[in-house]
């Protein structure tokens, strides 16, 4: 984390296995500004470390939709951690 | 069940009539198929997933099944949508149930229809494993000897 660079609070939703490994609902974790949601991949799996193994293949959303690795994070969106669904 | 007037999307006027139906009571597929008949329908096909009670061995008590609601349902109309693009659908249904599901019970129903079979076929299909790959939906299974899982398959290995 830059020392000298802006960072944003982003709170990321979780749902089923995910919210089980993490024991909560949402986690809240710290980035830089210009993080991209492939950088809030990494955090998560360094904060949250039970996430890891789901963090492999899951996606991202940004406002209920799906979003892209590289692509940037809104703070004030509602931001939620998809891992591989199963319905159907 | 009880549908909803107009729930989910429904358009008229020479567009297919979409709906889509996130719920967490038994999914009643008679007002579906009856949903289904218009005019310029020939074809009605209905996919229905239920509850699978023996999976090699083991005996499913009954999946319990999660949404993401605000991206599941936007997520099952842009298949919808899709698929009315891709096909001459006439309706297009999507139904998915959540909470308990025990087994020979259905989870998800999809009802398409068109004026001739083929297209009928190939839309219901297609629609049943796009929303398998990308509706936030997940299913956590209840195994008869007490054990739970949240089921989250990697890309190589599906089950089904």
């Amino acid at each position: 984390m830059g020392k000298w660079g802006i960072e944003m609070i982003v709170t990321v939703q979780l749902f089923a296995g995910a919210r089980e490994s993490a024991g909560a609902d949402h986690v809240q974790v710290t980035l830089e500004d210009s993080a991209r949601f492939a950088d809030l991949a990494l955090v998560l799996a360094a904060t949250a470390p039970r996430l890891e193994p789901l963090l492999k293949y899951a996606r991202f959303a940004a406002n209920a939709e799906y979003v892209r690795p590289e692509d940037a994070i809104d703070p004030k969106s509602e931001i939620a951690l998809i891992p591989p669904v199963s319905g159907g | 069940m009880k549908l909803p007037p107009t729930g989910g999307e429904l358009r008229h006027n020479g567009h297919p009539l979409n709906m889509i139906l996130l719920t967490d009571q038994p999914i009643d597929i008679a007002p579906l198929v009856e949903q289904a008949q218009r005019p310029g329908a020939g074809a009605v096909v209905m996919f229905l997933g239920v509850t699978r009670e023996l999976t090699d061995g083991r005996q499913t008590v009954a999946l319990d099944y999660e949404a993401y609601p605000a991206m599941a349902e936007r997520e099952m109309a842009r298949l919808a949508s899709a698929a009315g693009e891709r096909w001459p659908l006439e309706t297009c249904i999507l139904v998915h149930r959540t909470g308990r599901v025990p087994p020979s019970e259905a989870s998800v129903a999809v009802v398409v229809s068109t004026p001739h079979r083929p297209e009928a076929f190939d839309a219901a299909r297609w629609l049943i494993d796009e929303l398998k790959q990308s509706v936030p939906i997940w299913k956590r299974e209840a195994w008869s000897d007490g054990a739970t899982e949240w089921v989250h398959p990697s890309p190589e290995g599906r089950p089904e």
